[in-house]
């Protein structure tokens, strides 16, 4: 059974639908705090919504740090995508870039 | 890669401590993100101030999170695993039934908790050796005294002497003698008991001092040796100074040295009664002391030489004792002396009871498990449905026996903690109830061991019990075509009624314990001690240390009695040498002979006990006058010569009556008294309420001044509040006048059936606990068998049946139970009277009123738990029952 959908899932399932790809991004992108988004994450991932992957190594080793986990929807994914920004108009009105660049210079 | 600042570092930290919350299974890859996240991170500062503080900071508070994250990690992991799914069911089904989890687990509770505190007791008071070295090879000696019956008789010192000098079984053999001191050092002149003790007494028993010396040879020869050694209680009470040896205590109003101190709880009360003794002093052995024979004071013990056994010690005693026989014929002819472990010694006084507690513990723990397993059993047939069920839907019989045992190990977990606690409880209640004070009873704690053993009894019962469903499973695991599912199981319910059986019985074996036990008691507390002990105060005074005279024994005594008589609520004031079952009594004990008739003309000289007393003490005692006059003013020491005597003495000597006017002859302190019989009194009983009363001859006080004397006062109302007030007129008479027991009759009657009523209240605990379980068992098993029968019941009330009948036919059937469970009980409650006699007063171990009057009650017991179950059966709709 899929989990109930909360706003702030919603808001984690915009921004990975959005591109945002790793936890700290996904900070960034949503301004929740990482108590917050990281248990959505394990649960969307438990759920069959998202998936994850390790950032490929050679990307990392050139700026000298470890490769991050990359997270992405899955199909089932991107319909809770659509299902969470039809119960919450909210999401689409704020373009989720602008939010990025609040963070990132 | 910039080295991390100080606060990535310490963030760094933070994830490596948390990561161990998160499974074992996602810690390391879960470990790897946050470090990655962070790292690039802290890459990704501003490189014009990469270590700026508030930017780690930043970073930080971010890692904060990963505590949220692992712990929904750990979270998400543990609600996976089954164990968590069967503990929620578990915790399911109890919410679901409340009352079956609660009772099964007050009664494991009940079991473990009851077992280890009684346990404890026993093991501390019974079984934990003694504090001193190889204390297997200690023992105690006794008279056995063939001609009055008294076979623990204390020992008197000739024959001690000639024990120690002819035995050769014995490393050595040393005597306590129970004496006391005036102390005049502290506030208040008190009495402090002492000990006198023989050449090597404390080399014996191998301890050594805390400070100091014990005595040597040198300070057991005559002379004036003012030596003392001190517990290490009194040596605390004097302020623990380590450098006290050598120092001086005033005692008897004389310096005494002390040269030791004992170690801590090594001290030994050898002696019957209260108290722990403070002072031990060297006894140097005196010509006289040879020569007293017959009932003695002492206490004497021995240590075995190795490899010598106990039979073989009192194999060399019964020699001894047989040859002192020969040799002193008038005194040991009929004495012999019995070696014993020095415990069984000690702890003579509660033994009996801890036995017959553990016994009933025991039994208890035996009830307490059939219950239970009863009640599981019960719960299986209300399950057998359930099981069918979730067997049918493809669970495994080992995911079912699983599930099974964890709420087995549910209920056993909370039983065994209400029981720890109830142990904790109860032992405190015990310790405090005991007649004994000993050093062993302070900072109980529980047996450990015992709790394991109790606890996994009862765990094991649990669970055994508990995995039946699963059991009758495999019998007869699907679900039947006809969809009504599994039904009785004949076997489960023939178990059901053996344990039901098995614990009316078992309850009967306690009721009848406790029966006999509270006859015993009401019979004792029935006897009449020849004193009112109700509005009675007393104050007892050895006076002859301070009053050495007869006169000034004589004003002493006159002056506070005439105190005593002016303390608010005292009506009546009297006193004498000998006071009814108050602990240290001075007994004198003297041959007399009645003027006129051939002295000993029945083969032997009669004795009797004098006691000296004052006119007051009759009235003040509620001692009747049967014949003549009691003792009164005019007996005075210019007045003729009077003796008053009981009635025991009276019916034995004159048993056609004319005691009074005789004249009789007797010692006292060593001098022939002449004396005429004017009156006859009624009888006491001085040494205990089970011994028969002892035959007295009271002498008037002011003609005989004695040093021992014990002051009764009739009060007006609460004679407590007298007790206080009483002391202070003494001593206003004699400021340091050692006052040495103070109390009320209440009290002293109290202190007589104190040992009893320790007993009585524990086995009756018991015994109605396996009563209300035992109740329970019949109820659990008949409610079971009528849900069973309900299609029955269900056909018969269609058929026609009346409520009336269908009730008689259950409790016709539970009556069953109750009768075979009567039976074998009492059956097996012969032996257990039968091993209890020795603890009976006045009632014989096969009583009928006990055994008829528990049988009784037992019936009656399953009676009224048959009654709801019927009731339920009447309420039957057979129309349902039918449809079904």
């Amino acid at each position: 059974m899929a989990t109930r959908l909360s706003s702030a899932m919603a808001l984690v399932l915009d921004a990975l639908a959005r591109g945002s790809r790793h936890g700290f991004d996904i900070l960034d992108a949503t301004g929740l705090p990482s108590g917050t988004v990281y248990p959505i994450l394990r649960r969307l991932e438990h759920d069959g919504f998202a998936r994850s992957r390790w950032e490929s190594a050679k990307a990392a080793q050139q700026e000298q740090r470890p490769p991050r986990r990359y997270y992405e929807l899955t199909p089932d994914g991107l319909a809770r995508v659509a299902e969470a920004r039809a119960r919450f108009p909210f999401l689409s009105a704020a373009p989720a870039p602008e939010r990025a660049r609040t963070r990132r210079a | 890669m910039r080295a991390p600042g100080l606060v990535i570092r310490v963030v760094l930290a933070l994830i490596r401590c948390v990561s161990l919350v998160v499974p074992r299974r996602d810690r390391d890859a879960w470990r790897r993100e946050w470090e990655a996240e962070i790292l690039h991170e802290q890459a990704a500062l501003d490189p014009e101030s990469p270590g700026s503080v508030g930017a780690q900071v930043a970073v930080g508070r971010r890692a904060l999170g990963s505590i949220a994250d692992a712990a929904w990690l750990r979270r998400q992991f543990t609600a996976d695993s089954d164990l968590v799914h069967d503990v929620r069911y578990a915790a399911r089904l109890v919410r679901r039934q409340p009352a079956f989890a609660l009772l099964a687990a007050s009664i494991l509770a009940v079991g473990i908790g009851s077992t280890t505190a009684v346990w404890t007791m026993v093991d501390r008071l019974v079984l934990r050796a003694l504090p001193y070295p190889d204390a297997h090879e200690l023992v105690s000696f006794l008279q056995r005294n063939h001609a009055t019956g008294n076979m623990r008789e204390e020992v008197a010192p000739g024959n001690f002497l000639d024990w120690r000098a002819q035995s050769t079984s014995f490393e050595n053999i040393a005597a306590a003698e129970p004496y006391s001191v005036d102390y005049t050092g502290g506030e208040r002149p008190e009495v402090l008991l002492a000990t006198n003790v023989t050449e090597g007494f404390f080399d014996l028993l191998a301890v050594r001092p805390h400070l100091g010396r014990f005595f040597d040879a040198a300070d057991h020869a005559a002379g004036d040796n003012r030596l003392a050694v001190i517990s290490h209680r009194f040596w605390l009470r004097l302020g623990g100074d380590h450098g006290i040896v050598g120092t001086a205590l005033r005692l008897d109003d004389a310096p005494f040295t002390i040269v030791g101190v004992l170690p801590e709880r090594a001290d030994l009360n050898l002696f019957d009664g209260r108290g722990e003794r403070d002072v031990w002093l060297p006894k140097a052995i005196m010509d006289a002391d040879r020569q007293v024979r017959g009932p003695g004071w002492w206490a004497a013990i021995g240590r075995l030489r190795d490899g010598v056994s106990r039979e073989v010690a009192q194999a060399e005693m019964d020699a001894i004792s047989a040859r002192l026989g020969q040799a002193e014929p008038r005194t040991n002819a009929r004495t012999t002396v019995g070696v014993e472990p020095l415990e069984t010694h000690l702890m003579r006084t509660v033994r009996p009871a801890l036995w017959v507690m553990l016994g009933a513990v025991v039994l208890v723990l035996g009830i307490v498990c059939a219950n239970v397993a009863n009640l599981l059993l019960v719960r299986a047939t209300e399950r057998e449905h359930e099981f069918a069920l979730r067997g049918a839907l493809g669970a495994g019989r080992l995911r079912l026996m699983r599930q099974l045992l964890t709420e087995g190990a549910l209920l056993a977990a909370a039983g065994t903690t209400l029981g720890v606690a109830l142990a904790w409880w109860s032992l405190r209640a015990i310790a405090r109830l005991s007649p004994v004070q000993s050093a062993h009873l302070d900072n109980l704690t529980l047996d450990l061991p015992m709790l394991g053993i109790a606890a996994v009894v009862g765990a094991a019962t649990t669970l055994a019990f508990g995995l039946l469903p699963a059991a009758q499973l495999s019998r007869r695991v699907r679900l039947e075509a006809d969809g009504r599912g599994a039904t009785a199981n004949a076997r489960a319910r023939s178990l059901r009624d053996a344990l039901a059986v098995a614990e009316v019985a078992v309850a009967v074996v306690l009721a009848v314990v406790t029966g006999l036990l509270l006859r015993s008691f009401t019979q004792l507390v029935r006897v009449d001690p020849g004193f009112r002990a109700e509005r009675l105060a007393v104050a007892q005074v050895f006076a002859w240390d301070r009053h050495n005279t007869p006169d000034e024994l004589r004003a002493f005594v006159d002056a506070a009695v005439g105190e005593l008589g002016r303390v608010p609520g005292v009506v009546e004031v009297g006193g004498a040498s000998a006071m009814p079952l108050i602990e240290a009594n001075i007994n004198i004990e003297s041959p007399f002979t009645i003027e006129g008739r051939p002295a000993g003309s029945r083969g032997e000289t009669p004795t009797t006990f004098l006691t000296v007393a004052t006119p007051g003490y009759f009235p003040v005692m509620g001692i009747p006058v049967v014949a003549g006059r009691s003792l009164s003013e005019t007996d005075d020491a210019r007045g003729a010569p009077v003796a008053v005597i009981t009635r025991t003495l009276a019916d034995k000597y004159w048993p056609d009556g004319g005691a009074v006017g005789a004249w009789v002859q007797f010692r006292f302190r060593g001098q022939v008294q002449r004396r005429e019989v004017v009156g006859v009194v009624g009888e006491l009983r001085h040494d205990a309420l089970e011994l028969p009363p002892r035959d007295e001859l009271f002498v008037p006080f002011a003609q005989a001044p004695f040093g021992s004397m014990t002051f009764v006062m009739k009060t007006a109302g609460d004679p407590s509040a007298v007790v206080e007030p009483a002391k202070q007129a003494i001593w206003r008479v004699d400021p340091l006048q050692t006052i040495y027991d103070a109390g009320t009759g209440t009290d002293l009657l109290a202190g007589a059936v104190g040992p009893r009523r320790f007993a009585l209240v524990l086995t009756s605990a018991y015994g109605l606990v396996a009563l209300g379980l035992a109740a329970l068992g019949v109820y659990a098993v008949m409610s079971a068998s009528t849900r069973q029968r309900s299609r029955e019941i269900g056909v018969r009330l269609a058929l026609g049946a009346t409520h009336s009948e269908i009730t008689r036919l259950i409790v016709r059937r539970g009556l069953l139970l109750g009768l075979t469970g009567v039976a074998i009980g009492l059956a097996g409650s012969v032996g257990a009277a039968l091993l209890l006699r020795g603890e009976l007063y006045a009632v014989e171990p096969l009583d009928p009123l006990t055994l008829g009057g528990v049988a009784a009650l037992l019936l009656a017991t399953t009676a009224v738990a048959c009654l709801a179950p019927a009731r339920r059966a009447t309420r039957v709709d057979p129309l349902v029952v039918l449809k079904n």
